[in-house]
């Protein structure tokens, strides 16, 4: 039984990362990640909810493997997802349902790459009259027809209606140049694009919008949102801004109308319950938050990559797998992990077990284990029991907000007493 | 009138300790400069035990809304003053003597220019 | 001739990082800095906080210069250019000339060039009297300007500006100058400045010229819809063509097309701030790297120990640099470990 935390640290072994790494998510971010990481001897598990992963792991920046070969040193689970998670940086446990099982992993640290989602929802449009991006890009590839058809009739104005949501995401702008580009090369049809704001601050952006103009597209920026109206064989769009003449109003007929799909967070709340991660403003994981630097999150040894946090386009993504690498493979470096200093401790016999520093420890860095006796830590073998508030070393970043925030005044930090 | 305050200013490590030159050049006497590692470390009791040991005001520097590396450090110590403040107030304390200002580590100009403006208002109060 | 195992070109952001991360793998970096300082361009950026951060991440810079100056085993060689680099068994052999003219040679086993990007010249817009007409400021003028005063003044007459124009697309976007590309940071920046100073000078109007605004970072969307709806931000998406001065009462007047009735309309001003795009880096043009039809560098040089980061790839702003020379130091690390 020890009443101090000072004599407990020289009998607990020092922190000694094993190279184990848990991904959640099979996309391109986690694949890739995985990948690499393997490649430096870590032991790397892919969680993914899907039947299969939804890229290819790859060997090297330019060579693929089939999407049935996993590399060595990974373990990819399908049909897999995170249902509890506990512990802290070198020694985590995920329990995780796979294919019905439950299963725990020990990972030390955990990338979660689970990526945005997209939805497909059309409330004000024509029906039979509307396409998504995506599968207007899909029926281009395959049509080899002479001209364009959709659902019998033969398309000779297509308009594409963009930022009614997601005016914020540059991702659809992508793809949309590209579709219009390859529309464009195959059939003459009467172009027209409505956004907000075309979005070119991507590489080789604004050489696309460009080109799309001088094949004839036909690009209206909107700050009221146009009407529509169904007619029999076609629809009608009227566009009128507030404060510009009437007779200036555009009013287009067209055959067919194209939206992008619309991005959303897709789990991230619940993933957030069970990791101890808020969410941003927009539903996202993590906040957005300069101190984090787009990868970081609260919680040591825990990372956030890709679509889950933002839907980034998938070359800024690839960039974030491998920075994610270097913050995982620095962690790894050498023989100890040496946590940093100050660090807070809870005086165990005046623990209250109010469980305020339990909620307000930005790093869920406080746990309360429920042991016999209380207001006591208690030494097992080569492990701690406990039953008063216990700040776990490997998650505690030395802020002092529980200090501050404990009524009973019984947190004080270790090695660096602040001066009153 | 109070020409040469006694100030206790507590910096956070995120930013206030970046700018800690800047708000030693605050022109007038006494000014003590505390660094804490977040600005939510800073309790009730660390308010009260400067003005007991005969400082005239209590200033905190931390990090901006949402720039915390701790989420919401600063947004405690903001409550906490505002709080005691309020709370001192009632018995007499004037509220010049708390201040909370936001800063990071680039913002030292702006946080002296802030500082100062508050300096001489609570240089014409009756303490 | 002195070696490292590691030479990284350039002491901005990207750099800084790069070095921080490879002396985690124990890698010995030596960094090496035209400028007497570090730090690069986003050294001298103010904060762009109104009530809240706005995201704009130059905190961030500060903090890792100060991280960078407190490591004794990083070498940082001030006031050295590199102009050339060669080929030898082993690696690659660096040549630096110092400010004041000595030359001296490096021997690296690899080389990561971030020599990052200039604010493209504003006096090339000739039509916006850059350099000539006080009171039109670029946005990195601007941006030093309420770094060391903590407030705008005009510089003519050190008053307190009341109507502020920005103009975005300076530099890029424009086919005349041979710049089809977009710098992607600008319109975020401009609106940052534009929140920032609303913030504390009350009582000024700004009016901010786009062509398209682009996003940059999460959560965006936020930050424009406050602007949108404060009373004294008026966004118009036009550009204008020429800024002339009134010398009778000091003010700047500018004719533009008017976007809902498409007329062309004049508007007289105080300060008009021109939001500059990116250009690569002066020094690095002169160096063997194979450029893109941008005119920034390629990515693969298609030599062997050569990595490239930053902005010197491409218009970024200091987040993404960040994240890029990461995702670079893993890849070096990567390289090194497999010789």
């Amino acid at each position: 039984m020890v009443d101090n935390l000072a004599n407990l640290e020289e009998r607990l072994p020092p922190a000694q990362l094993k190279k184990e790494v848990l991904i959640l998510g099979g996309g391109f971010s986690g694949t890739k990640l995985a990948s690499f990481l393997a490649r430096h001897d870590v032991k790397v598990t892919v969680i993914e909810r899907g039947e299969k992963q939804d890229s290819y792991f790859c060997l090297d920046d330019k060579t693929f493997l089939r999407s049935d070969l996993v590399p060595e040193n990974v373990t990819f689970l399908p049909k897999s997802t995170l249902v509890k998670l506990s512990g802290h940086l070198g020694s985590f446990q995920a329990t995780i349902t796979t294919e019905g099982n439950r299963v725990v992993i020990e990972p030390s640290v955990i990338v979660i790459a689970t990526g945005y989602s997209k939805k497909k929802e059309s409330t004000f449009l024509p029906p039979g009259k509307t396409i998504f991006l995506e599968e207007l890009a899909e029926l281009l590839k395959e049509s080899k027809a002479e001209s364009l058809t959709f659902k019998g009739r033969k398309i000779d104005r297509i308009s594409f209606i963009f930022d009614q949501v997601n005016d914020d995401i540059k991702i659809p702008f992508f793809l949309l140049f590209k579709t219009l580009l390859s529309l464009k090369s195959r059939f003459s049809c009467e172009t027209y694009v409505f956004c907000k704001d075309v979005k070119v601050s991507f590489p080789s952006g604004e050489r696309l919008y460009r080109k799309a103009r001088e094949e004839g597209v036909l690009f209206f920026k909107y700050e009221d949102f146009p009407a529509f109206s169904d007619e029999r064989e076609d629809f009608l769009i009227t566009w009128e801004e507030k404060g510009r003449d009437p007779s200036l109003s555009v009013n287009l007929r067209s055959d067919l109308l194209v939206i992008p799909e619309h991005i959303f967070p897709g789990d991230a709340s619940s993933l957030s319950a069970i990791t101890g991660i808020p969410l941003n403003k927009g539903g996202y994981l993590m906040e957005d938050n300069p101190q984090f630097l787009s990868i970081l999150t609260n919680r040591k040894g825990i990372y956030v990559l890709g679509g889950c946090h933002f839907p980034h386009l998938f070359t800024e993504v690839e960039k974030l797998a491998y920075a994610t690498a270097t913050e995982i493979l620095k962690l790894f470096y050498g023989d100890t992990y040496h946590p940093s200093f100050p660090l807070a401790q809870v005086d165990p016999q005046k623990c209250a077990l109010c469980y305020t520093c339990v909620r307000i420890c930005p790093h869920k860095a406080v746990t309360i284990e429920k042991y016999a006796e209380r207001n006591i830590y208690y030494i097992k073998g080569n492990s701690l029991s406990w039953y008063a508030a216990y700040i776990e070393r490997m998650a505690c970043f030395g802020c002092g907000i529980c200090i501050a925030e404990c009524p009973a005044r019984a947190i004080s930090f270790i090695e660096d007493e602040v001066k009153q | 009138m109070n020409s040469s305050p006694k100030i206790v200013t507590f910096c956070c490590a995120g930013s206030g300790a970046y700018v800690v030159d800047y708000i030693k050049k605050l022109d007038q006497g006494q000014i003590e400069v505390i660094e804490v590692p977040c600005a939510g470390r800073i309790e009730a009791y660390s308010f009260l035990e400067p003005l007991r040991n005969g400082a005239d005001a209590v200033f905190v520097v931390a990090c901006h809304e949402e720039n915390c590396e701790h989420l919401w450090g600063n947004v405690r110590a903001k409550k906490r003053i505002e709080y005691l403040a309020a709370k001192l107030g009632m018995i007499g304390v004037v509220k010049e003597r708390f201040a909370f200002f936001n800063v990071s580590t680039n913002g030292g100009v702006r946080l002296l220019k802030e500082m100062t403006e508050k300096v001489s208002k609570l240089k014409q109060v009756n303490l | 001739m002195t070696q490292t195992e590691v030479l990284i070109v350039g002491g901005g952001i990207a750099g800084i990082t790069c070095a921080l991360e490879l002396e985690n793998f124990g890698i010995s970096v030596t960094l090496v800095e035209k400028d007497e300082k570090l730090g690069g361009l986003a050294a001298d950026f103010c904060c762009k906080a109104s009530h809240v951060c706005n995201k704009c991440f130059a905190c961030v810079v500060d903090k890792k210069i100060k991280e960078i100056q407190n490591k004794s085993d990083i070498t940082s060689l001030l006031g050295w250019e590199f102009t050339g680099v060669r080929a030898n068994s082993a690696g690659w052999i660096g040549t630096l000339k110092s400010n004041k003219g000595h030359i001296e040679e490096i021997y690296a086993q690899a080389i990561v060039i971030a020599g990052g990007i200039d604010p493209f010249e504003a006096t090339l817009k000739g039509e916006y009297g850059y350099g000539i007409i006080k009171n039109v400021i670029t946005a990195r003028d601007l941006e030093v300007l309420l770094r060391e005063k903590g407030e705008i003044r005009r510089p003519s007459d050190q008053r307190y500006p009341q109507k502020i124009a920005f103009i975005q697309c300076v530099g890029s976007r424009d086919a005349e100058l041979g710049n089809l590309y977009c710098s992607e940071v600008c319109c975020a920046y401009a609106l940052r400045m534009i929140a920032s100073v609303n913030y504390r000078q009350r009582d000024i109007q700004f009016s901010f010229f786009y062509m398209d605004i682009q996003p940059a970072g999460a959560n965006f969307h936020e930050l424009l819809s406050r602007l949108r709806g404060e009373r004294n931000v008026r966004f118009i998406r036009s550009l204008p063509s020429k800024i002339y001065h009134q010398p009778l009462n000091d003010t700047l007047a500018m004719k533009f097309i008017e976007p809902l009735s498409g007329e062309i309309t004049e508007e007289v001003f105080d300060l008009v701030v021109l939001s500059v795009g990116m250009t690569l880096r002066k020094e690095l043009k002169d160096l063997p790297f194979t450029q893109n039809e941008d005119g920034f560098l390629r990515e693969d040089q298609g030599e062997r120990g050569i990595f490239l980061t930053g902005a010197c790839l491409g218009p970024k702003d200091i987040e993404r640099s960040i994240t890029h020379a990461k995702a670079v130091s893993s890849q070096v690390y990567d390289y090194l470990k497999s010789r």
